[in-house]
């Protein structure tokens, strides 16, 4: 056999058109004239390399694109599922979950029973992605039984088994966590800001991305947590107390609002308000409230927007600055713009999902 | 292959999370290939959001597609082309392959027991083809498509494709056989 016919048999082996016997043929050849083998290794290592200098894109770059994509499906207005046909799609959508739950309980078991043995390493580890559009909560049982309830524009990533070590995840967003008992296991939590480490415990983690603050709240027994710019200092929580970490990574200093003082503090850890479980403002949200507190209207509108997957628009950025508190329950959008009216006036213009904020003209004169 | 899987829980259970696979698949190798005709990598990225958005509002009629990648490659190319023309408006254009795509070794020449000289000689060699038969190249190799794939998404006969890859075989035997 000539080389002509070997470089042809190499392009179909490459081009995946091979017959089995062109493709044994291949391999008698380079058996009888080793030489050749020297090509097929150094074709088969030749990668290309973009112009460009970063051609990996990153998973964290990966997720932004995601969301900027559902973003947009969004709002090109697409509705699909009508009331009815959501009644229907619960219904299989619970018949998935029950499915998903026996899998990962017979595979649970099978893990576990395997694990006995001197188990051989999982090559490779299976990672779940969740995204949770705005407008809608929810809910997953993790492998180890721990719960995670999402809220509106999280991301949230778990591997399929956690490593014999570890149990880790990755969020973004807000979710509320109970995380089941292993001490021999701590629960990590990923943000871009922070990680938090647990034994067993309840606590709820709000990361979103162009929030002003990264908040952790305990509700029962205890976590650590690690700054990601500071890894030498561990703050520890004890229950009903709040973390805040400025998010600079959204650039905190451009908001002239904060004082030169109060911009240096990092991180502040603040005592819940004594107050009924069923008021506490950070775990409203589980019960589909808005609880607000002397909170600026820019950080309100934030909330409402993911609640009820509106873009909420300042026509006056003065507007943004106002300070609301109040309670919300299942209002429709309409009547919670109506009830904030009631203490801050102000007007606002529905345009499709876009809500135009402006002061009313008498603020105005 | 598990786009079957996917395509099925996206039509029939409106499956998000497995768009988002399916996304996290394909949007890295299809965006590069934008790069092969596009200079403006932010056009390129917004052409292929606007694909996978396309695909997921006439998720209920996915199964008519035969073969989703070739669809994803070829729709790409097609907005790209259209997106070229409608910003020169004055030259009818077949697809003009830009040189997006140089090659690397991705393991240490040592390993390949070839000398550094013998390995810029390869490098030089393969980058020195045409960009179509670069393009033709890469596709093969590291976007996991067939010589039949590739012809059909770049509107060729199988046969220039195969013709394509052989050329750049041949080089590359070339290169390693002048010591």
């Amino acid at each position: 056999m000539g080389k002509s016919r070997f470089i042809e048999l190499m392009a179909k082996s490459i081009g995946k058109t091979a017959s089995e016997k062109e493709l044994e043929e291949l391999e008698a050849f380079l058996d009888r004239f080793p030489e050749y083998r020297k090509m097929q290794k150094v074709a088969d290592a030749l990668k290309s390399d973009l112009k460009q200098p970063d051609s990996t894109v990153k998973q964290k770059d990966l997720n932004e694109g995601i969301e900027e994509l559902w973003h947009k499906i969004k709002n090109s207005g697409e509705q699909p599922v009508t009331l009815e046909k959501n009644n229907v799609r619960s219904l299989t959508y619970w018949k998935w979950v029950a499915a998903a739950v026996l899998i990962l309980t017979i595979s649970g078991v099978f893990f576990y029973t395997r694990r006995q043995l001197p188990a051989s390493p999982l090559a490779n580890v299976i990672i779940h992605h969740v995204y949770v559009p705005y407008g809608k909560t929810t809910g997953i049982v993790l492998p180890d039984g721990t719960k995670v309830k999402l809220n509106a524009g999280s991301t949230f990533s778990y591997p399929e088994t956690f490593s014999k070590i570890t149990r880790e995840v990755n969020l973004e967003g807000e979710g509320f966590f109970e995380v089941t008992k292993n001490a021999k296991k701590p629960f990590l939590v990923h943000t871009n800001m922070l990680t938090v480490k647990v034994l067993g415990t309840v606590f709820n983690v709000k990361a979103y991305r162009n929030d002003k603050n990264i908040e952790t709240t305990l509700l029962t027994g205890r976590v650590q947590v690690e700054l990601k710019n500071k890894p030498e200092k561990n703050i520890i929580l004890l229950p009903n107390e709040k973390l805040i970490v400025a998010n600079n990574l959204s650039g905190a200093i451009n908001t002239p609002l904060v004082n030169a003082k109060e911009a240096k503090i990092e991180y502040q850890v603040t005592a819940l308000p004594q107050i009924k479980a069923e008021d506490i403002k950070e775990t409203a949200w589980l019960d589909n409230r808005l609880v607000f507190t002397n909170e600026s209207f820019e950080e309100v509108a934030k909330q409402l927007e993911r609640k009820y997957n509106v873009q909420m628009i300042f026509e006056e950025p003065s507007l943004k600055n106002e300070q609301i508190s109040g309670v919300l329950e299942n209002e429709s959008l309409e009547q919670a713009l109506q009830i904030i009216k009631m203490t801050t006036p102000f007007k606002f213009r529905v345009d499709g999902r876009a809500i135009y904020l402006a002061h009313t003209e008498k603020a105005i004169n | 292959m598990i786009t079957h899987e996917l395509i099925h829980r996206i039509q029939f259970n409106d499956d998000e999370s497995a768009f988002n696979e399916l996304y996290k698949h394909y949007v890295v190798k299809l965006c590069q290939f934008t790069y092969s005709f596009l200079d403006d990598r932010e056009v390129g990225e917004e052409i292929v959001n606007d694909v996978f958005l396309k695909i997921w509002i006439g998720r209920k009629k996915l199964d008519s597609i035969k073969n989703l990648q070739v669809y994803l490659y070829v729709a790409v190319k097609n907005a790209c082309l259209n997106h070229l023309r409608s910003i020169s408006s004055k030259r009818t254009r077949e697809i003009n392959v830009t040189a997006a795509y140089y090659f690397q070794l991705s393991v240490d020449p040592a390993q390949l027991l070839i000398s550094k000289e013998l390995k810029n000689k390869v490098l030089n060699a393969v980058n020195e083809l045409p960009p179509r038969c670069r393009l033709i190249f890469k596709m093969v190799k590291e976007d996991d498509l067939s010589c039949n794939e590739v012809a059909a998404i770049l509107d060729l006969s199988n046969k220039t494709v195969f013709a394509q890859l052989t050329i750049a075989l041949k080089k590359l035997d070339q290169a390693l056989r002048t010591q």
